[in-house]
């Protein structure tokens, strides 16, 4: 019992394991040190001591007008796309029971593109090439997209009861059908309107404003507190379906719920970042490195890491070749392809489900 | 708590496997149920512990229809084990046995001293203490088995139905898993019913048979009333010369295809 925290008071107790409370704290720090470097690197350098003063104290000047309305926005946007991203894929890998599972895999994330560009489709006037109503409805079309998706697949796979291997091969196969809806959207589109779907797709955070931000953050909020109350349940669901069952779980109706859960934090994300892939399948992946699949390890601190991932991907991609923005995408693609790869290697030799 | 079956009927899809079956698992006596492969074993199984609904008929835990029972409720009189379960590698024993807890759990209430209690009695029945903190990808096959027996038995149940627990592991760690559940079943008056392939085994560990062929329960009863060389040819399809154990006094089956040839 050295390794453990508990705490108990009168009907009230909890457990955690103070390895990870150790290594949730050091991650938390990582995270808002992440956010400060955000808030510092640009075209023009404000040290950190000066970002907290304007953060805490003076909100006047210019440096002040950058941190605020430019450097501040992007990189909450870009933080809770990460943190949703990093907690919708550690919920739906307990849920397949499977590590390689990721939103995208599911169609979440193609899905969202379709609605993205119907938005685009729909608004474009063909005569001029300009959108005939606000940019800013195109994230509740990416939404719809990605939310559809998620139900199509979840009735699809209902079968008296949905079993994860189902969950996935039609997951996959939405996701196909997605991206060929995508293909056609986007040959048949006008031209001006293919770099603005081909950035969106890639998944950008670039122009993001405050309205982003009040958008995702609720939302965010909302779902990992559900999350946080379904951990027990991801625990359970992480076994096999006849060991949960045994237990007293009502298995069918938390991996609904939970689907639901992951599929809404997914949508959210893409509906603001776009196809940003790979966050949502390495950010569980380090924590279980760092932990162990115990999901009250795993939960927050994938949101954490997916949200520090993203964050330093941004700086990247805005920095690396300035003063080109790059979308995010392309970096946290170019850091997750590589170490998917890695993981497909090494689970070759510690092969941890049957199939 | 007692449990038995009136008339159960099972199947998958429209193809009929066991056909009205009135069993009872008899209170404090370890009960092996044996068949051929396929034979519908694991079904009966897996419905007296609510994993599968029947076509028909009903199983009953006391006095009260399973499938009417709230399933937390269930758990906390009857655990279930079952074939082969799987869970991530890298959770650590004590995570693992932690789950059994789970019917009495809710959210404000993750770890009471009861439970830290119970799950520390789980560890040391099962000879666990020692490595709680091992992850299960570190652990033999037999350790593994103890692992899943230990959470079963942190549930705290009268009730232990296990699906086959000796399935893929050595002669050595198969015997070390019988004598624990031979040892819970004599200390602790636990109810056990375990699905067996070996009916060797079956025949010495068993206080009650229930031997299954065709959908139908061929035989039941103590092993040395029933078990004979025409069970185990009616039963398992195989010639057999039944002998008496040199150690344990039970019947023993020496099985051959065709002695002729």
């Amino acid at each position: 019992m050295k390794n453990l925290l508990v705490a108990r008071k009168g009907r009230l107790s909890f457990i955690y394991e103070k390895r990870s409370a150790l290594i949730f704290t050091v991650s938390l720090f990582i995270c808002i040190f992440s956010v400060l470097l955000s808030l510092s690197i640009g075209q023009k350098y404000i040290s950190a001591i000066k970002v907290l003063q304007i953060l805490f104290d003076d909100s006047t000047g210019g440096d002040s007008l950058i941190v605020n309305t430019i450097r501040l926005p992007r990189t909450l946007v870009a933080l809770f796309v990460g943190t949703s991203l990093g907690l919708s894929g550690a919920i739906l890998q307990g849920v397949v029971k499977n590590p390689l599972a990721a939103p995208n895999i599911i169609g979440i994330t193609d899905s969202g593109s379709v609605g993205a560009l119907v938005f685009l489709t729909l608004f474009t006037d063909p005569k001029n090439n300009a959108l005939t109503t606000s940019i800013f409805y195109m994230p509740l079309f990416a939404f719809a997209g990605a939310f559809i998706a998620v139900l199509i697949v979840y009735l699809l796979a209902y079968k008296k009861g949905v079993t994860p291997y189902r969950l996935v091969m039609i997951g996959i196969a939405v996701a196909g059908a997605a991206k060929a809806i995508t293909s056609i959207l986007i040959i048949n589109g006008p031209v001006v309107f293919i770099k603005e779907a081909q950035l969106w797709i890639t998944g950008t955070v670039y122009g993001t404003n405050w309205t982003h931000v009040k958008l995702l953050f609720p939302w965010f909020l909302l779902l990992f507190i559900v999350t946080l109350i379904y951990t027990r349940e991801l625990n359970i669901q992480n076994l096999d379906d006849g060991i949960s069952v045994g237990l007293g779980s009502p298995v069918e109706k938390n991996r609904f719920v939970l689907m639901i859960v992951s599929a809404a934090l997914a949508s959210g994300a893409v509906a603001v970042g776009g196809g940003i892939s790979f966050v949502g399948l390495i950010a569980p992946h380090i924590c279980r490195k760092l932990t162990n699949s115990s999901f009250e390890n795993v939960l927050p601190l994938s949101a954490i890491i997916g949200g520090t991932i993203m964050v330093l991907s941004d700086i990247v991609a805005r920095t690396l070749l300035f003063p080109l923005d790059l979308p995010v995408g392309i970096f946290t693609a170019g850091i997750g392809a590589p170490f998917f790869i890695y993981l497909l290697f090494k689970n070759q030799r510690s092969q941890r489900r049957g199939y | 708590m007692n449990i038995s079956t009136s008339n159960l009927t099972l199947g998958y899809g429209d193809v009929i496997v066991l056909k009205d079956i009135n069993v009872a698992i008899p209170k404090n006596k370890i009960t092996i149920l044996v068949g051929s492969n396929g034979c519908g074993k694991s079904t009966l199984l897996k419905t007296m512990a609510r994993l599968l609904k029947p076509m028909s008929g009903k199983v009953a835990l006391g006095d009260m229809d399973i499938f009417q029972k709230p399933s937390k409720e269930i758990a906390k009189e009857l655990a279930i084990l079952t074939q082969s379960p799987d869970a991530p590698s890298d959770l650590t024993v004590f995570n693992l046995v932690k789950q059994g807890r789970y019917p009495y759990q809710s959210w404000f209430n993750q770890w009471s001293k009861e439970d830290e209690n119970i799950v520390e009695y789980a560890l040391e029945k099962t000879g666990l203490s020692d490595i709680r903190n091992k992850k299960l990808s570190e652990l033999s096959g037999g350790q593994k088995q103890r692992v899943w027996i230990a959470m079963t038995l942190a549930q705290q149940t009268e009730i232990i139905l296990l699906d086959e627990p000796t399935n893929h592991l050595d002669i050595k760690y198969k015997i070390e898993v019988l004598d624990l559940l031979k040892h819970l079943n004599q200390h602790e008056n636990r109810t056990i019913a375990i699905v067996l392939h070996d009916i060797n085994l079956a025949c010495r560990y068993a206080d009650h048979i229930i031997a299954i062929k065709n959908g139908k329960v061929y035989a039941e009863g103590n092993p040395k009333k029933i078990v004979t060389e025409k069970l185990i040819n009616d039963v398992f399809d195989i010639n057999a010369k039944i002998i008496e154990c040199p150690l344990f006094k039970t019947p023993m089956c020496i099985t051959y295809q065709n002695l002729t040839i």
